[in-house]
C-alpha cells in the first residue's frame, strides 16, 4: 500500500552492483516508509548496504528492482527535496566557510547573506566565516556541513555516519546540536550509523539491517523516549538501557555471525 | 646560515671561481668569456637600449604561447575529462602527438608562419598545450566523487558543477605545473628564435654565436635568466593568491625550475 504522507518510501527495493565475479546483491527486497518529520536511524554492521540505501533515497543511485517514492512520486532522478550529509568530508576545500554555507542558496539563484550569517551563528562558526575547511577541526567541518545542508531547508535530511570520524566528546556535542537544529527545522531525518547507542539516543525509530550480501531489514523498534532529550544523562537511563538490550539481541547476530 | 646567505655564497663561489679561472688563464676567455665581460656587455646593451626590443619580443611570444596553449589545454582537458568515451578514442593520437620532438616542428612552423612571432608562438603552444591538457584532465578525472555528489545534491546544474567543482579542482593541478609550462613557453620561444628569426633573445644568441662571440651568447643567457626569475616570482604570487585555501601546507618551492 502506498503511504502518501510518507516523505520517502521504498517498495521491494533490490540493489545489485557489478562486481569482479558476477554481480553483488547489496540490498534484497527492502521495503519501508518514513513519515513526515520523523527521525529514523538505520543501524547495521559494515557492508550492510546502509550507504546504498541512502544513495537510493537521494536519487544518486537507481534500484535494480522495486521503487523509491518521494512524497508518493516515483523517484527518477536526483531527489530535489533531500539534502545529504556525507560520511567523508564533502566541503569544497577552495571555498571559505561562508562560501560553503552559501553554496546551496547560490546554486538555486537566491543568495541571502543574512540567512547565511544566521546559519553561521546557529552552528557557532560566525567567527570563522573566512576560514578554509583545511584550517578547521573535524567537529567544525561537520558543523559547516550541517549548515550547508540545512540552509536549503530540505524536507528530507540524509545522514551517513556523519559523526563517525569524531572523537567521543565532540561527537556527543554534535549529536546534541543536531537534535536542537532538527527540532527547530523539523525536517525528516534518515540517519545511518553502526553505533546502536547513537541510534537510540537520537531517533524516533531504529531499523536494523542484516549483514550483507542481500541485506534486508530484520527489525524495527519505536523509541519512546521523551524529547527534548538530555544526551549527557540519557545513556544511564533505565528505559534507554532496556531498549538497548532489546535491539542488541536483533543486531548482535548480524555483527557477530554464528 | 640562512637560505639567503647560502645562496649568496653559492653565487660568489660559482661566479668568483669562473672570473678567477678566466683571469688566471685556466679557462680561455675566448671560449668561456668571464662574468666581468658579461656584466660590461649587459650594461652596454642596457645603456644603448638595444636589448629592449629583443626582450619584449621573447616575452610577448612566451606569453602568447602560454595563454593560447593553456586555454586550449584547459578546454580539451575538461571536454575529455568529462567524456571517457572521447578520451579513449583520442588517447593514442594524443600520445603520439605528445611524443613528437617539438624541435623538429620548429622548421615546419617557420615555413607555415614565417620568421615573425607566429612560428614561435605556434611552437610554444604545442609544448604548453600538452602540459596543461594532461594536468586539467587529471584534475577533472580525479575530482573526489563525494564533492560532485554533494554539489549535485545541493542543486547544481552541469554548468554549475563545472564552475564550482571541476574547474577549481583542475586549477590546483594546472598550478602545480605552472612553473614547468611557463618555463617551457620561454624555452620554445628562444629555440624558435634561435632557429630562424629577426628579433628576440634567441636571435641575439644565434647572432653572437655566428661570430664566436661567447660574451654575447652569455649575455643573452643572462637576460634570459632574468626573465625566468621574474616569471617564477609572478607564478609564485599567483599560486599564493589562488591556492590560498591550501595553506598551511607549505607551497611547493620555485627552486625546482
Amino acid at each position: 500500500m502506498l503511504m502518501h504522507d510518507a516523505v520517502i518510501e521504498l517498495v521491494g527495493v533490490t540493489q545489485r552492483f557489478a562486481a569482479p565475479q558476477g554481480t553483488y546483491t547489496a540490498l534484497a527486497n527492502v521495503s519501508f516508509h518514513v513519515g513526515r518529520r520523523r527521525f529514523i536511524a538505520l543501524v547495521g554492521p559494515s557492508g550492510s548496504g546502509k550507504t546504498a540505501l541512502l544513495n537510493l533515497m537521494a536519487g544518486l543511485a537507481m534500484p535494480s528492482e522495486g521503487h523509491v517514492l518521494s512524497s508518493g512520486q516515483p523517484l527518477k532522478n536526483l531527489n530535489r527535496t533531500a539534502a545529504y550529509v556525507f560520511q567523508q568530508d564533502a566541503l569544497l576545500p577552495w571555498k571559505t566557510v561562508r562560501q560553503n554555507v552559501r553554496l546551496g542558496l547560490e546554486l538555486r539563484g537566491r543568495p541571502d547573506e543574512a540567512l547565511v550569517s544566521d546559519w553561521l551563528r546557529r552552528v557557532g562558526l560566525d567567527g570563522f566565516s573566512e576560514y578554509y575547511p583545511s584550517q578547521l577541526s573535524g567537529g567544525m567541518r561537520k558543523r559547516v556541513a550541517l549548515a550547508q545542508t540545512l540552509i536549503v531547508e530540505p524536507e528530507l535530511l540524509l545522514m551517513d555516519e556523519p559523526f563517525g570520524a569524531l572523537d567521543i566528546h565532540t561527537r556527543l556535542r554534535m549529536e546534541a546540536e543536531l537534535l536542537e537544529l532538527w527540532s527547530a527545522s523539523r525536517a525528516t531525518v534518515v540517519f545511518v550509523t553502526h553505533d546502536l547507542e547513537e541510534a537510540i539516543a537520537l531517533a524516533d525509530q531504529v531499523m536494523v539491517l542484516s549483514a550483507g550480501p542481500a541485506s534486508r531489514i530484520t527489525g524495527s523498534f519505536e523509541i519512546h523516549l521523551d524529547r527534548p532529550r538530555d544526551l549527557m544523562e540519557l545513556k544511564t537511563n533505565e528505559q534507554f538501557l532496556s531498549l538497548y538490550r532489546t535491539i542488541w539481541t536483533t543486531l548482535r547476530p548480524e555483527v557477530m555471525p554464528r | 646560515m640562512t637560505v639567503r646567505t647560502g645562496r649568496i655564497l653559492v653565487a660568489l663561489g660559482l661566479f668568483g671561481g669562473w672570473e678567477l679561472s678566466s683571469r688566471l688563464g685556466l679557462l680561455d676567455p675566448f671560449f668561456f668569456s668571464s662574468p666581468s665581460a658579461v656584466a660590461v656587455r649587459a650594461a652596454d646593451w642596457l645603456r644603448r637600449g638595444t636589448i629592449w626590443p629583443h626582450l619584449a619580443t621573447t616575452v610577448f611570444e612566451s606569453l602568447a604561447a602560454f595563454v593560447l596553449g593553456s586555454l586550449l589545454g584547459i578546454a580539451t582537458g575538461i571536454l575529455l575529462g568529462r567524456s571517457s568515451k572521447m578520451a579513449e578514442i583520442l588517447a593514442p593520437f594524443i600520445q603520439v602527438a605528445n611524443a613528437l620532438p617539438r624541435v623538429i616542428l620548429a622548421p615546419m612552423f617557420l615555413l607555415w608562419f614565417g620568421l615573425g612571432p607566429g612560428s614561435k608562438i605556434a611552437l610554444g603552444v604545442t609544448v604548453v598545450f600538452f602540459i596543461v591538457f594532461f594536468n586539467t584532465f587529471q584534475g577533472v578525472h580525479q575530482v573526489d566523487p563525494v564533492l560532485v555528489d554533494n554539489v549535485r545534491m545541493l542543486g547544481a546544474s552541469e554548468q554549475q558543477l563545472l564552475r564550482h567543482v571541476l574547474l577549481p579542482s583542475a586549477l590546483t593541478w594546472i598550478f602545480s605545473s605552472l612553473h614547468i609550462s611557463t618555463g617551457m613557453a620561454i624555452i620554445a620561444a628562444v629555440v624558435g628564435e634561435y632557429l630562424g628569426s629577426t628579433r628576440g633573445v634567441g636571435y641575439l644568441i644565434a647572432q653572437a654565436e655566428g661570430v664566436f662571440d661567447t660574451t654575447g651568447v652569455m649575455t643573452g643567457m643572462f637576460y634570459l635568466a632574468l626573465v625566468v626569475l621574474g616569471v617564477a616570482a609572478i607564478v609564485k604570487q599567483c599560486e599564493q593568491r589562488f591556492l590560498k585555501w591550501k595553506q598551511p601546507a607549505p607551497a611547493p618551492s620555485e627552486e625546482t625550475l
